[in-house]
């Protein structure tokens, strides 16, 4: 009897071994988007599994962007963050102000697969956090114009062009947007906008204005300033001046991102994270646009990143799986999905991303006003100053308040913000 | 174990059934509220450890314009409904208590809305109020009214979202219909004889028996409305526009989730217990003002 129990413990033990050394490291991979992006990112899981056998990634994903960061924010709160995450350049700085994310600028160096050269210098820049580069760039998108072709065909303008300008674009919008119908209702809107901040922001830049008053030690908005306000004021005359986008009622009835998938809007400002959504509009044709330009041309950055938790235990894995994901081949499999594009210079340059038989098929739309991008702070508070400003700007947009107050009411309800304000040290 | 069970009354057995109960009280609810009575008194960001800071959190709640809002519009939610959803959930019982052939329809039809899940009920409820499109409005306009925008104009939004609520008594109206059933049909019959009205007869006999009844679930109904009308707002309207159906539950959630601010979070979620506490004592003193219940030896 006694034999027998020594025999089984040793067996016991003897497995235990044996699955302890085949058992792979395990690194956790935290993403947020719809079901389409989601499926990319396991092959993308599964392609760097085969490549990496020791490494096991456990994805966790998050559908709705707003809960994204809420999660995101009580796990690193809790102690238990996700190993690697996917951040926008526009959030990160609250988890780095707290060192909570680790630099990766080491990593890159040493990398035989990547380099910095590879990337778009923009993208880098907007993870920079003082010497500090924390997070790699997944994608360099910024805003543009998504057109319906056939209501511009059938209005009969033209399509815009690479050059268009303010006057342009809303002789386009006033073109293609429909008188009221017998109850007063608008049925077709020429142009589709969110009253945001982070959407007035480009507007601002092209007039020579600025969002803050110096974007690498912002201590306040810079909205009140008169080219600011004179972009603002054009921004907002679009809703209440020249009715172009829908009124308050209107949006709250049928916002505008739906009016433009179900072909009622002729323009919608988006980045490119909604094409894989268009993509399955079969009703008309659609394309995209460059911003129109006003004195200058300037355009937004938006990027999200691969980052990595300070507290990760496997570090070695986990940049592995980051490298891996930024490396030419895997952000072919992120773009093929549609989502991005591509911050590794090699692959925006391929046909992963400007793939002639998808939509949009002036894809290098993207490409070519790269040089034209500019980034909004990167300042631990960020987020609550966007949504607050935002909520005045709103309230222009919809004509309750002037554009002069909105901008002192946001300039004002923001100080705190910046005053809390983490940047990175340089 | 059986043997054990046998030596304590059955009376004491029963109330160990609810011991389960208790425990998921104490564990889910007391513990976490004493916990963030603590909290209250520490600046706390989860990300950095707890510094205390006294009554600084309860000050800044305090000095801060959307917590004074967010307090006005959560009463909103809670003086006006309250009476309506309960005497409605009343009056659809006696209408409802007995009838012919479609009562059971009706019945499930009064009861359905509160048995959706909230969220559907919200999203239904969006759609209903849509300016443009929705159902209500077309009919509006359809007979000549010029209709409310509702939920996107700063006037009609809290009114849409208390029209919206007002639907949910399906509890109260099963409570109710109990309570009438238990009610011995000579009382009524005896009135009638003595030549009471059927208004007399329901407003002398048949409320004053059922009054205890009524005020317990409008305790009930001013907590539930307090604190959970968070759900119904969060998806319909998200606060606005512009803060005009902003709720305290909302200012917490947003202070601890959205700044990281816990500290104000738990000072906030105190004042809302404190609200919640003296919105149920009024309720009493206007009770026994006008003594309802005041036979009621449970109650008072």
């Amino acid at each position: 009897m006694k034999r027998l129990v020594v025999l089984i413990f040793l067996l016991v033990g003897f497995g235990a071994a044996c699955a302890d050394s085949q058992s792979a490291e395990t690194v956790s991979f935290m993403v947020f988007g719809d079901p389409a992006e989601r499926e990319a990112y396991e092959t993308l899981v599964a392609a760097f599994e085969e490549q990496n056998p020791d490494v096991d990634v456990a994805i966790t994903h998050i559908p709705s962007g707003s809960e994204y960061r809420t999660r995101l924010t009580t796990e690193f709160a809790a102690g238990d963050p996700p190993d690697v995450s996917l951040m926008n350049y526009r959030r990160y700085a609250a988890f780095a102000a707290a060192d909570l994310l680790e630099p990766l600028t080491p990593y890159l160096e040493k990398s035989e697969l990547i380099n910095e050269e590879d990337f778009y210098p923009i993208t880098l820049a907007g993870f920079r956090w003082g010497d500090d580069l924390l997070c790699i760039p997944q994608n360099i998108s910024s805003l543009v114009v998504y057109y319906n072709q056939d209501l511009f065909d059938a209005a009969g303008v033209p399509y815009p062009a690479d050059d268009w300008t303010w006057d342009d674009f809303l002789a386009a919008a006033k073109a293609l947007t429909a008188a009221p119908n017998a109850d007063g209702v608008v049925e077709q809107y020429g142009l589709g906008v969110e009253p945001s901040l982070f959407r007035l922001a480009p507007f601002v830049w092209q007039n020579d204005g600025r969002i803050v008053d110096d974007v690498d030690f912002p201590t306040q908005l810079g909205l009140t300033r008169f080219p600011s306000q004179e972009a603002m004021q054009w921004f907002v005359d679009l809703q209440t001046v020249h009715g172009v986008v829908p009124d308050r009622v209107a949006e709250a009835s049928q916002d505008s991102e739906s009016r433009f998938v179900a072909g009622t809007t002729a323009m919608y400002l988006n980045s490119r994270r909604s094409t894989p959504t268009y993509r399955e509009i079969d009703s008309f044709t659609w394309d995209v646009a460059p911003l129109p330009r006003g004195k200058q041309e300037a355009g937004v950055l938006h990027s999200d990143g691969y980052c990595m938790a300070a507290t990760t235990e496997n570090k070695d894995a986990a940049w592995r799986f980051i490298e891996f994901a930024n490396s030419a081949e895997g952000q072919t499999i992120i773009a093929q999905s549609g989502r991005t594009v591509p911050s590794n210079i090699a692959v925006a340059e391929s046909e992963a991303f400007l793939d002639p038989n998808q939509l949009p098929s002036r894809a290098r739309v993207w490409l070519d006003t790269v040089d034209t991008l500019r980034f909004v702070p990167v300042i631990s508070t960020w987020e609550e100053i966007e949504s607050t400003a935002s909520e005045e700007i709103e309230r222009a947009f919809y004509g309750d308040i002037t554009v002069a107050e909105a901008a002192l009411l946001a300039k004002n309800r923001t100080e705190e913000y910046f005053l809390l304000g983490v940047r990175g040290k340089q | 174990m059986q043997k054990y069970l046998h030596r304590i009354p059955h009376q004491s057995r029963l109330r160990l059934l609810l011991l389960p109960y208790l425990i998921g009280i104490v564990v889910l609810y007391l513990l976490p509220a004493m916990l963030s009575f603590g909290l209250a008194f520490f600046q706390y960001d989860a990300l950095n450890p707890p510094r205390f800071v006294g009554i600084l959190n309860f000050r800044l709640a305090y000095t801060d314009e959307l917590f004074q809002l967010s307090v006005q519009n959560t009463l909103a939610y809670v003086i006006l409904p309250v009476p309506i959803r309960i005497f409605g959930a009343f009056l659809c019982a006696r209408l409802f208590l007995h009838g012919g052939r479609f009562i059971n329809w009706a019945r499930g039809a009064i009861l359905l809305p509160g048995i959706i899940p909230g969220t559907a009920f919200a999203l239904a409820w969006l759609w209903i109020l849509n300016p443009l499109y929705g159902p209500l409005n077309l009919t509006l306009r359809a007979i000549g009214m010029v209709p409310p925008n509702w939920l996107a104009d700063a006037q009609w939004a809290k009114p849409g979202i208390v029209l919206a609520t007002l639907w949910l008594i399906g509890e109260g109206f099963l409570v109710s219909l109990a309570a009438l059933y238990d009610i011995p049909p000579q009382l009524e019959e005896a009135a009638q004889v003595d030549g009471a009205t059927s208004w007399a007869t329901f407003w002398y006999v048949i409320l004053p028996i059922i009054a205890p009844i009524l005020l317990i679930l409008m305790f009930r109904d001013a907590v539930l409305l307090l604190q959970e009308s968070f759900t119904t707002v969060w998806l319909m309207t998200q606060g606005g526009p512009y803060y005009a159906t902003y709720t305290l539950p909302q200012f917490i959630y947003e202070q601890g989730f959205g700044l990281l601010s816990f500290g104000t979070a738990s000072a906030a979620l105190w004042v809302l217990y404190l609200l919640t506490g003296a919105v149920v004592v009024v309720l009493y003193l206007v009770a026994r003002q006008w003594r309802i219940g005041a036979t009621d030896s449970v109650l008072l």
